[in-house]
Parts: C-alpha cells; structure tokens; sequence
C-alpha cells in the first residue's frame, strides 16, 4: 500500500509537468510569427524534476508583491531544434508544436485515469467484508 | 497561477494578436486602390505588423504583443489616367503598393496561427476538465 500512496506523489508531480510544458507550447504557439523566437521545451518526465529549488524573495509585509517566477521546478531542454528555422529567425513550427501539445493532452489524460483507477482500487480494498 | 490557466491566457494573446493582424490585411485590401486626390500625391501605403515577445510578471511566461505597426516604404507604381485629379504632369496617377496576392497569403497565415492558438486553449480545458474529473465517483 506504501507503493500505492507513492503513485499518487509521482502522477500529481506528473501532472504538474504536464501542465508547466503545456504552457511552455502555448508560449510557443503564441509567439510562432514572431520574428526571432525560439521553440522552449522541458527535458523528458524522467530527467525534468529539480531536486533544489531556487529560493524567492518571501513576503513578509502585506504590501510586498511575490514575482512570479514561472517554471522553477523543471528543467528546461536547452537543446531545443525546431523543424525550420524561418528567414526571420523564428524557429517555431506549428505542425511540430501541434503534435507536442496533443502528446501532452494524451498523457495527462493517461495519468488522470489511472489515477481514478488507482483510487477505485483502494475503495475496493477497504470494502471488502471479511 | 497555475499553468493551464496561464497556458489559456497565452494562447489568448495570441488570438489577440492574430486578429489585430487579420484587421491590418483587410485594412490593405479595403484601401487597394484608395489614391490620392491632389496632383502627384501620394497613394495609400500598405500597413505592415510585427511582433514582439512580452514577458507577462503575473504569468512568469512570455505572451505575444504587438511591437509596432509600421507602413511598407515599397514604391509606388504608376498608371496612365491623365484625367483622374492625382494625375501628375505626365499624365501618371500612383496606385497604393497593396499587392493582393501578399495580402492573402499573409491573412492565410493569420487564421492557421488562430486556429493553432485556439487549439491550444481546447486541450488546456480538455486537461481542466480531466483533472476535475478525478472528483467523480
């Protein structure tokens, strides 16, 4: 059962990637006619998670405003190549972007389910009468 | 805030922007063959648009912006009408340099990033709605 509840830590850090590259591929997608823009991505699942954190500033006083500071918690891939690279400097191909974002959905929708699975197999667990 | 919002409100602002873009072809094509009125004045210039990466403090991501709207500085051509009132000494009037064809490949580009942009906010609520679906029985 340990291992059960250890799942549930690893599909919500799961999610959470998810969702940070989902917003990343937004960005991308966003800034796909800009001129000079390069394609972000994260590292693979396996290899993205920070074990350190970077520290923030902390808020102390009602009156301090906490910068968001986007993505800290996953690795960003720095080796991203797009497909193209258009004359003006911009690296992002839509088609390419397309297919990541639709990966992503798949997969979050993967780890959701098997995590309603995993929980109706805890609720079969504790109903069973001896 | 969290990332599928913040996902939805970048793909938004690429919306915006796509559609600002769309403005500026229709505005070029409306005024395709808006010529001047006095003696050798000049015609309609054709509008161009750029973007710019903005980086969003709420966000902590880049959204997309409009840097500037500039005009093309592409000349003019001319055409023979020496009754029409911008006619110069020659008898030439200038014709806007709008070319159509330019016009509608760069609105194609603009609807395929909309559609892309609007895409992308379909699967961050497909991903909403997957996570708030957990909560079921």
């Amino acid at each position: 059962m340990i291992e059960g509840i250890n799942l549930f830590q690893t599909m919500s850090q799961k999610l959470d990637y998810l969702g940070v590259r989902h917003t990343l591929l937004a960005q991308n997608v966003a800034n796909a006619d800009t001129p000079g823009y390069k394609a972000q991505d994260l590292r693979a699942f396996s290899e993205a998670l920070r074990t350190v954190q970077p520290a923030g500033m902390l808020a102390t006083h009602q009156k301090h405003m906490v910068a968001e500071q986007g993505n800290t918690t996953y690795r960003e891939d720095r080796r991203v190549e797009g497909w193209e690279v258009e004359p003006s400097g911009n690296q992002i191909s839509l088609e390419e972007q397309m297919i990541e974002a639709a990966d992503s959905v798949r997969q979050y929708q993967l780890a959701t389910q098997l995590m309603k699975k995993h929980v109706s197999m805890l609720k079969a667990t504790l109903s069973t009468r001896a | 805030m969290d990332p599928i919002s913040a996902a939805m409100k970048i793909a938004s602002s690429g919306l915006e922007a796509q559609s600002l873009r769309v403005r500026m072809v229709s505005e070029n094509i409306a005024n395709a063959s808006s010529l001047g009125s006095a003696p050798g004045a000049d015609p309609y210039r054709r509008k161009t648009i750029v973007f710019q990466p903005d980086f969003d403090r709420n966000l902590g991501a880049d959204i997309v912006t409009v840097k500037k709207i500039g005009v093309d500085p592409g000349e003019f051509s001319l055409s023979y009408d020496p009754s029409h009132p911008a006619a110069n000494a020659d008898g030439y009037v200038k014709v806007p340099n709008v070319n159509p064809l330019i016009e509608m490949t760069d609105m194609r580009e603009a609807t395929r990033s909309y559609d892309a942009n609007l895409n992308l906010i379909e699967q961050a609520r497909s991903m909403a709605t997957a996570t708030l679906a957990l909560l079921e029985r």
